[in-house]
């Protein structure tokens, strides 16, 4: 059962001792003026390395790496690298090129457009709480890191994201280095390091800055602190959305609404995938290439269309959805489950996806009003986190600074 | 008694090893003064050559003759690990070759060790994904002996594979042997490039179809004459799953490393012929029947069939493939 926060239960850090740090953050949410539903973490200084999560009341602890544990330092390195076009090989882009912040980490587009201007063919996902996601991307088993799925945008050839390649990955180091800001925070970040600014040192801070992207402050996650009301369509959206009738929770019902998440001491579960019949190509069963999901990486005929349940959290941000953003608004999405599939009556992507043989047996068409589908709606909007989209812990950096360096 | 295909005797064991060690590694020479424990040993350097039919092959001339159409085409890139190398005594039992520690070509260490075969310069049509550097052989030590053949997996070991490339040592820290969407490493890189398509085409030659009707643009036709610029031929293992508890990959449904055996091979006077022509033989580069040309590795890659036998690695077209080594391959033989 969620529970009622308190600053107590919110301060838990990685380590074993969290009152060495608690009169600092005590101190930060009392200048909060209990506004926030969480205290900050950014009472800790950049001497002090430690890292301090500070999490929503009813969020677990998310893990973090043996071999890149959390520190203010790595994060902050992070983030700055996050937006710095200067770590692509034309300089044109930056990770927060399709993961902008003011639509929760994701780009608006139907599909991610790379640096060399490549079409990829997936659309770019949310990275608010992406540290609990069990695989990264939206059908691969076997990227269970976000160190490890890194090395996608970063050296990704098919298509090229941000072109780092083995001809330039030396000169976009240099690049990096005589910014005397990297300069100074990388050899924080990673002491003891004969030469600080790596690849690896790269990843881990990038990393360490997406993990630290934990935020539930919609007015969904007050009202169950008992700080706000939902409306009556909200409140019955709700309902059906957690109930029988709509369903909803299978695949979108953990903390982050969806269904594969992983953080300290969480069960052993195999990550699932879903097929939820939005293509039938032919009849056959088939999703148009390179997009038959978790069949791309196995080859297995129940693998045809299995896609990552994403999260719902921000949800009303981060259209179009579905994993080749083909559906365009939260209301169509809707219509497609309640049809149990969607049908293309013609041209090359024709076919009657309910029909497809290997959809998620949970995916079986929903009788819906037309009211209960605008309540879905309503509910679904409730999970909008404004503040994770202005939050200057996730900003810019170049923005109110130096934009020209950018 | 048997009449050795080699022997070297205590004189030419020292005078082979001395002069391979000095060229590879002059820093260490010196560190590793003549022991009792350096005349038990052999250095051993098998030569791999790249070669299409009985002409060798580079990056800067085209090579004719090509697959089932008989194509002409550059070749944009030949990169393949190599691990697990055991010469072969006349009995048939394997002696385990102890790699040299070299930083840019191989990885030593407790968790394995493999070579990277780079026979591609950076030059022509490798510029883009290529480096200057060339490595056309995998250099270490055996116990003194007979031999009189060769074993090798064609890749990088489980324990190597599925690591972060940023930061790799070595090879595997190379972004063009990155096998991304597995989390490992290419085991084989071998591209073509259309000559009629030079420089008029992204790096992948990848085509989108069309997400919703009517709303995509219609895939971008290849200037040159084959469907695509580029025929891909990339080896790696497929299906893997990774441990979110513990941040590893646990397991691969197909590992698709080739184990090559050349049962009559002279480590001393023989080169190793990597053949591209057999490698693509099956196949018509001009043509790319799925959206991906070439093969990929993909378990259903319509072109991986002809290619995965060619290298030894079993492979259906259901998918179902284990990836195993089949223990018959056309690609690599013993030259003079």
């Amino acid at each position: 059962m969620r529970r009622v926060w308190t600053p107590r239960r919110a301060l838990r850090r990685a380590g074993s001792s969290p009152r060495l740090r608690f009169d600092a953050a005590l101190v930060a949410l009392t200048l909060l003026g209990g506004s926030g539903l969480y205290a900050m973490s950014s009472t800790a200084g950049d001497r002090d390395q430690q890292w301090l999560w500070s999490l929503p009341s009813d969020f677990p602890t998310p893990r973090e790496p043996k071999t890149n544990p959390m520190t203010t330092a790595k994060v902050d390195v992070g983030r700055r690298l996050f937006y710095d076009v200067r770590l692509s090989g034309n300089g044109k882009q930056s990770c927060s090129s399709c993961h902008l912040q003011a639509l929760a980490f994701t780009d608006g587009l139907k599909t991610a457009i790379g640096s060399t201007g490549e079409a990829h063919p997936r659309n770019s996902q949310s990275l608010v709480n992406v540290g609990y996601q069990s695989t990264l991307t939206w059908a691969n088993p076997s990227l269970v890191t976000l160190e490890a799925q890194m090395q996608v945008p970063l050296f990704g050839t098919g298509p090229v994201e941000l072109g780092v390649t083995d001809a330039n990955k030396e000169a976009i180091l240099d690049r990096i280095a005589k910014d005397p800001w990297y300069a100074k925070r990388f050899k924080a970040a990673f002491p003891g390091r004969r030469k600080p600014i790596t690849w690896d040192a790269i990843v881990k801070a990038i990393a360490s800055f997406q993990r630290s992207i934990v935020s539930a402050r919609s007015r969904y996650d007050r009202y169950l602190a008992g700080k706000a009301k939902l409306a009556v369509a909200e409140r019955r959206g709700m309902k059906l959305f957690m109930g029988e009738k709509a369903e909803c929770h299978h695949c979108h019902g953990s903390f982050i609404f969806n269904d594969q998440v992983s953080y300290v001491s969480a069960p052993l579960e195999t990550p699932k995938f879903h097929n939820t019949g939005l293509y039938n190509l032919g009849g056959t069963g088939a999703f148009p290439q390179p997009n038959r999901g978790v069949f791309e990486l196995t080859g297995r005929a129940q693998d045809m269309g299995r896609f990552k349940a994403p999260s719902l959290r921000n949800v009303e941000l981060t259209a179009p959805y579905m994993h080749d953003g083909s559906i365009a608004t939260l209301e169509e999405a809707v219509d497609h489950y309640e049809r149990g599939g969607r049908l293309i009556p013609d041209g090359p992507l024709a076919g009657d996806g309910a029909k497809n043989p290997f959809k998620d047996p949970l995916i079986t068409g929903l009788t819906l009003t037309s009211r209960d589908k605008a309540d879905l709606v309503a509910f679904l909007k409730s999970l909008t986190d404004r503040a994770v989209t202005k939050d200057p812990r996730f900003a810019d950096p170049f923005a109110t600074s130096t934009p020209k360096s950018r | 008694m048997f009449r050795p295909a080699i022997t070297l005797l205590p004189f030419a064991v020292a005078a082979a090893a001395v002069p391979a060690a000095a060229t590879a590694h002059p820093a260490t020479t010196n560190a590793a003064p003549k022991t009792a424990k350096s005349a038990k040993t052999q250095t051993v350097k098998l030569r791999f050559a790249a070669v299409a039919g009985n002409a060798p092959v580079s990056c800067e001339a085209p090579i004719a003759g090509l697959g089932t159409t008989s194509q002409t085409a550059d070749l944009k890139d030949l990169r393949f690990f190599v691990s697990d190398v055991k010469l072969l005594r006349k009995d048939g039992t394997g002696v385990s070759v102890k790699l040299k520690a070299n930083k840019d070509y191989r990885v030593t260490g407790a968790k394995g060790s493999v070579t990277l075969i780079d026979l591609e310069n950076g030059k022509g049509a490798c510029a883009e994904e290529g480096t200057p550097g060339t490595n056309a052989s995998v250099i270490g030590t055996v116990p003194r002996g007979t031999y009189v053949g060769v074993r090798w997996s064609l890749g990088v070991p489980f324990a190597l594979n599925h690591t972060n490339t940023a930061g790799a040592a070595g090879p595997l820290g190379l972004s063009a042997m990155a096998w991304s969407w597995q989390f490992g490493r290419k085991f084989v890189k071998v591209e073509f490039a259309d000559p009629a398509a030079a420089g008029t085409q992204p790096t992948s030659g990848m085509k989108m179809q069309m997400a919703m009707p009517g709303t995509t643009p219609a895939p971008t036709p290849a200037a040159g004459a084959w469907a695509a610029p580029t025929y891909f031929v990339h080896v790696g293992s497929t299906g893997c799953t990774g441990n979110p508890a513990t941040g590893n990959a646990v397991s691969c449904l197909a590992a698709n490393r080739s184990t090559v055996k050349l049962a009559k091979f002279n480590p001393t006077t023989q080169q190793i012929a990597v053949d591209v022509a057999q490698l693509v033989a099956g196949n018509d580069l001009a043509k790319s029947p799925d959206m991906m040309p070439g093969c990929m590795s993909g378990p259903a890659d319509p072109e991986c069939g002809s290619e995965f036998k060619a290298l030894g690695i079993s492979w259906s077209a259901d998918g179902k493939a284990t990836g195993k080594a089949t223990g018959s391959q056309s690609v690599f033989r013993a030259i003079d």
